[in-house]
């Protein structure tokens, strides 16, 4: 029996490492190919020995990349605050006063996502203009805000629901006020909930690309312009956009690797047998 | 925790009346700011569309001007060939990437949810392709591997003395959808992980003790149990699936011809090629009430299977 | 049981509202791919600076193309400032969002941008809408001595030509291209082929033949879709031979039997002979092809050849032989004409200045300033007469420097057709709906090429699309 079981477990260690080279595979091949110049970059055959060099990455640095990490922070750093700050009070009040209409307005929440963003690039473009927001980290702090929120308030919405009542009723009984229900008592054991919103809004906002072309000029752009701007389609690039999405990828996938735990403890927080 | 058993306790009906007041107007302050930011931004975008959609502008003719046409932008796009084409795209291909990152996820997750040497290792590195920026996906599949001269994977199977095929070129769909895959395969990983992990030890063992094998086991027992987080990760896959266009942008530009243009990217060919602003927003409208439609359906089988659960 | 639902149901909101952000992405696309290569060194006798007045405390914001030439620009401004106090900022973007951008600020009315780079298919559009504001006026307000050391007769006429509407210029040339032809002299040597100096097509479909083979394909041709990727050498292949897109009435002619047998001709030879996968090459795939040596010819933008010809960046560098584009029935649209150029936006609060940038930027001392901080490699080719009679360039460049120079001089917008056309352009036809119908009908091509479809099927999709377009743009009279 522990034969067969030492068996099976070494089969299934080698398939999962042989599936997750092939998976990985792609990514650590353009990382590689950062620190390649242009004609090594794309020779076939591929030498996995090269002289690896710094030029792109000097390039990129000298490309006044700060500026674009530092507009990135901040916009992705406010509308996180500002979904968090907005989204776990409404997804407390959903659970703490139970309507009929909860359903409806979840439901509501996500529908605000059908739209695709190209859908409703021009009409807010216009509308920032209008509002002279356009080429300012307000006018992305705002969108992205407003798009995270759904997102904040349905994950703390399962959160909260997974609060055991008679904990909520403790609250109720000693007549504290919602506002000390929520802070006292069930933030403190929702943190890993508010940590996995926080991580993702971030993650989602990090990334987002279309509206920050669009929106920014010269005062706000973030860092997915700068990759944009760092690419060229004039001429051999191979080895400079591999350094620039490599860059650009740093931030999310480590953040990803991070909130991987909080994640599954999150999936699996009502799994205790076993 | 030890069981408190609350007395029940009648209140005055006057007093009722104000704990359910308060309780109403307590909840309208918590929820109000958060529905309010995204009432603003998100509806008034959507109503500033639909008024586009009625409207015959075209950005790069201003001697044109613009005006009101009604519904006719809608009528135009319902007779368009190309419309029909990047329906049936969208959907081959959200269902596509959906069945297969499903049974890639479950197959994987399967895999991840017996203890082997470096598991977390492994699973934190299967799940960074969803991190990775879609244009970052896209340019790496596109020039670094399906390229037929200079990809890395062509070059591999050129080595076996097969020609190479031209993915993107002659099957840009399955191209796009194999990208796809590879970006979204973890996030049904994970919550079918999440599924098989909740799964009560004690089920299985009874059913070993009563004979049954490991296939009967898995049928019975695990995929009704995952039928919940199956569901409910393919409703949320679809919603995004049917949005994406970051990939077909860097990868395909919905080429050759229409063959991978799905509804975003007939969106934004529209709005930023041939600079039709209205058409454009018409079509926005239209994926809106496709998702709708979707989405409203599958909540009604959600729905079912909540209530499944429950009397289970 | 319901809670760890309602929890999952959470979590995957979560992890799928990350992942409906990313759909909101877009990428750098190359549309029309010019890469800096040689350049020409202006006279000597240009003379040191060239005298600008100063204007302290002024912000320019520019929107610019990201290449190589662009790039070099960036990093001299300083020099401006330090000269004339003005402030200059950039936007850089890949060509076809920079014209996203761009045409959504200045349409819409945002007017963000003092300075535009545009080229030579949107000034014309520009100036008919009023986008920009006609160079002229503004250049007659600095003062004399500046005119005249930048001398304004000393761009080619073809180019400011092409930058023109109703006889206002209204774009200056950053640096100007047009079309030919690139091969392999060590492998016409060992095939023992030989091509005239201004070769047929016929001739050129003959040698790609010869050469062809597995490991070496004949030539590289652009199939990627984008009105200004595959259709632009496609376009030259129509005009020269005998082809048009419109006839005096505006009735579209893809079908007609001169387009046909173009059309035909690229397609098979590309399919033929040509690299696989050419339904994903563009400039930059070729320029890459025939860098590392895998294809023997290319027809492509007169940029390349600095870059070939760079051992730095070519495997090939010193194997390559320079020839006009290849002609057919007539020699006229058998190159192309491009140019990047600097225009004022209408909408600018500091036209005044934005004039002065431009003309610093566009004029002979520049170019002798980037040839004197950044080497001759790198000076931005193509628009001046002067460069052309300059011995350090003509040194440096070689042997394509006169092909260049008399390419650019020749290719005529209008006059690029046998017969006679109601439209302007060469490569392109100079309408704002061309954008639209031409991307649409590249992609049909781009699918002939990759054998999704037959070519008859993809023009007489064409043909409507271009009929369409000309109906609903008013050109055409019922």
């Amino acid at each position: 029996m522990k034969v067969r079981l030492r068996l099976g477990t070494t089969v299934a260690a080698l398939v999962a490492y042989i599936v997750t080279i092939l998976i990985v595979f792609p990514i650590v091949w353009m990382a590689l190919t950062s620190f390649k110049d242009e004609v090594s970059a794309y020779q076939m055959p591929p030498s996995l020995a090269f002289t690896p060099i710094l030029d792109n990455l000097n390039d990129a640095l000298n490309s006044g990349i700060m500026t674009y990490i530092y507009h990135s922070v901040v916009a992705v750093g406010v509308s996180t605050i500002v979904a968090l700050a907005l989204g776990i009070p409404a997804a407390f009040a959903l659970v703490w006063h139970a309507r009929k209409s909860n359903e409806g307005i979840l439901f509501w929440l996500i529908s605000t996502k059908f739209m695709p963003a190209v859908g409703v690039l021009i009409p807010l473009y216009v509308i920032f203009k209008d509002i002279h927001l356009l080429d300012t980290l307000w006018a992305l702090i705002i969108v992205y805000a407003a798009v995270n929120l759904p997102l904040v308030v349905w994950i703390m919405y399962s959160f909260f629901s997974d609060i055991p009542k008679d904990l909520l009723e403790a609250g109720r009984v000693d007549g504290a006020s919602d506002w000390q229900v929520l802070s006292r008592i069930i933030l403190p054991i929702s943190l890993p909930g508010v940590a996995v919103a926080a991580l993702l809004s971030v993650i989602f906002s990090w990334n987002e690309f279309l509206f920050a072309v669009t929106f920014t000029y010269t005062s706000a752009p973030t860092v997915p312009v700068f990759v944009s701007s760092f690419l060229t389609s004039e001429g051999l690039f191979w080895a400079r956009m591999s350094m620039a999405l490599s860059l650009a990828i740093v931030v999310p996938v480590l953040l990803g690797w991070t909130a991987q735990r909080q994640l599954i403890r999150g999936l699996t927080l009502g799994a205790v047998k076993g | 925790m030890a069981e408190v058993t609350t007395p029940t306790v009648r209140p005055q009906p006057a007093a009722r009346k104000t704990m359910a007041q308060r309780s109403t107007a307590e909840r309208r302050l918590f929820l109000s700011p958060a529905l309010i930011l995204v009432g603003l931004v998100t509806q008034v975008a959507f109503l500033v569309t639909i008024y586009y959609s009625m409207l015959s502008w075209n950005l790069v003719r201003p001697d044109l001007g613009i005006h009101f046409v009604g519904l006719s932008n809608y009528a135009s796009l319902l007779s368009s060939s190309a419309f029909l084409t990047a329906l049936i795209n969208t959907i081959f291909l959200t269902v596509g990437v959906l069945v297969a990152g499903m049974v890639i996820g479950l197959l994987l997750a399967l895999l991840l949810n017996r203890p082997f040497p470096l598991r977390p290792l492994v699973r934190t590195l299967l799940i960074t392709p969803f991190f990775v920026m879609p244009v970052a996906t896209a340019e790496i599949w596109k020039n670094m591997l399906l390229n037929p001269v200079y990809g890395l994977i062509s070059w591999l199977i050129q080595q076996t003395g097969i020609t190479p095929p031209d993915v993107l070129g002659s099957q840009p769909l399955l191209g796009i959808g194999i990208m796809l895959t590879w970006e979204w395969f973890p996030f049904f990983m994970l919550i079918l992980l999440g599924g098989l992990q909740s799964l009560p030890e004690d089920l299985i063992e009874a059913a070993h003790i009563d004979g049954a094998g490991p296939w009967a086991v898995f049928r019975y027992i695990t995929i009704p149990h995952l039928q919940r987080y199956i569901a409910v990760s393919t409703l949320f896959g679809l919603i995004y699936l049917l949005g994406v266009f970051g990939e077909i942008f860097v990868g395909t530009q919905g080429g050759p011809g229409d063959a991978s243009t799905t509804l975003p990217f007939l969106i934004y060919r529209t709005a930023f090629s041939n600079w039709d602003v209205g058409t454009a927003a018409a079509l926005g409208v239209i994926a809106v009430l496709i998702t709708i439609l979707i989405a409203t359906g599958f909540n009604r089988i959600l729905l079912r299977m909540t209530g499944y659960a429950e009397a289970q | 049981m319901q809670w760890r639902f309602s929890h999952l149901v959470g979590v995957v909101a979560a992890m799928s509202f990350v992942l409906t952000g990313w759909s909101t992405t877009s990428a750098a696309k190359s549309s029309t791919a010019r890469f800096a290569a040689f350049s020409a060194l202006s006279h000597p006798a240009a003379g040191g600076t060239l005298p600008l007045p100063r204007r302290n405390g002024v912000t320019l914001t520019v929107a610019t193309v990201n290449n190589d030439n662009m790039v070099t620009m960036q990093s001299l401004t300083s020099k401006f400032t330090q000269q004339t106090g003005i402030n200059v900022k950039y936007v850089t973007l890949p060509e076809d969002q920079l014209r996203s951008k761009v045409t959504t600020d200045v349409a819409t009315g945002a007017g963000k941008f003092d300075i535009v780079t545009i080229g030579t298919y949107d000034a014309p559009i520009w100036g008919k809408n009023r986008w920009a504001v006609p160079f002229q006026p503004l250049f007659n307000q600095l003062p004399a001595a500046t005119r005249s050391a930048y001398n304004l007769s000393d761009i080619f006429p073809s180019i400011r030509n092409a930058l023109s509407y109703k006889g206002q210029l209204y774009a200056v040339p950053f640096y100007g291209e047009s079309s030919m032809l690139y091969y392999r002299t060590d492998l016409f040597k060992a095939n023992h082929i030989t091509l005239p100096l201004h070769p047929t097509w016929s001739q050129v479909a003959a040698a790609a033949k010869k050469l062809n083979s597995s490991s070496v394909h004949g030539i590289c041709l652009r199939g990627l879709p984008g009105w200004g990727e595959v259709l632009a050498p496609l376009d030259t292949v129509i005009n020269t031979f005998g082809g048009r897109w419109y006839d005096l009435k505006w009735n579209a002619q893809l079908t007609s039997p001169a387009v046909k047998n173009a059309v035909n001709f690229y397609v098979n030879l590309v399919r033929n002979y040509g690299e696989p996968g050419a339904s994903g090459d563009g400039f930059t795939e070729c320029e890459t092809l025939l860098a590392t040596g895998k294809v023997a010819m290319w027809v492509d933008a007169t940029v390349a050849a600095g870059t070939l010809e760079d051992p730095k960046k070519s495997l090939e560098a010193g194997k390559i032989g320079f020839a006009y584009a290849p002609i057919q029935k007539t020699p006229k649209g058998s190159h192309w004409l491009w140019a990047w150029s600097l225009a004022v936006e209408g909408a600018s609060k500091n036209k005044a200045a934005a004039a002065e940038f431009i003309t610093w930027a566009t004029s002979g001392q520049y170019l002798n300033l980037v040839g004197s901080t950044n080497g001759w490699v790198n000076v931005p080719p193509g628009t001046r007469v002067s460069t052309y009679k300059n011995g350090n360039y003509l040194k440096a460049a070689g042997s394509f420097a006169n092909i260049v120079k008399a390419s650019i001089l020749s290719a005529n917008q209008h006059n690029a057709t046998l017969l006679p056309v109601p439209y302007v352009g060469i490569q392109y036809v100079d309408i704002p709906e061309f954008q639209g119908f031409g991307e649409s009908i590249s992609n049909l091509i781009s699918a002939a090429i990759a054998g999704r479809m037959s070519v008859n099927s993809a023009l007489a999709q064409a043909q409507k699309l271009a009929q369409d377009a000309a109906v609903k743009g008013g050109y055409k009279k019922k």
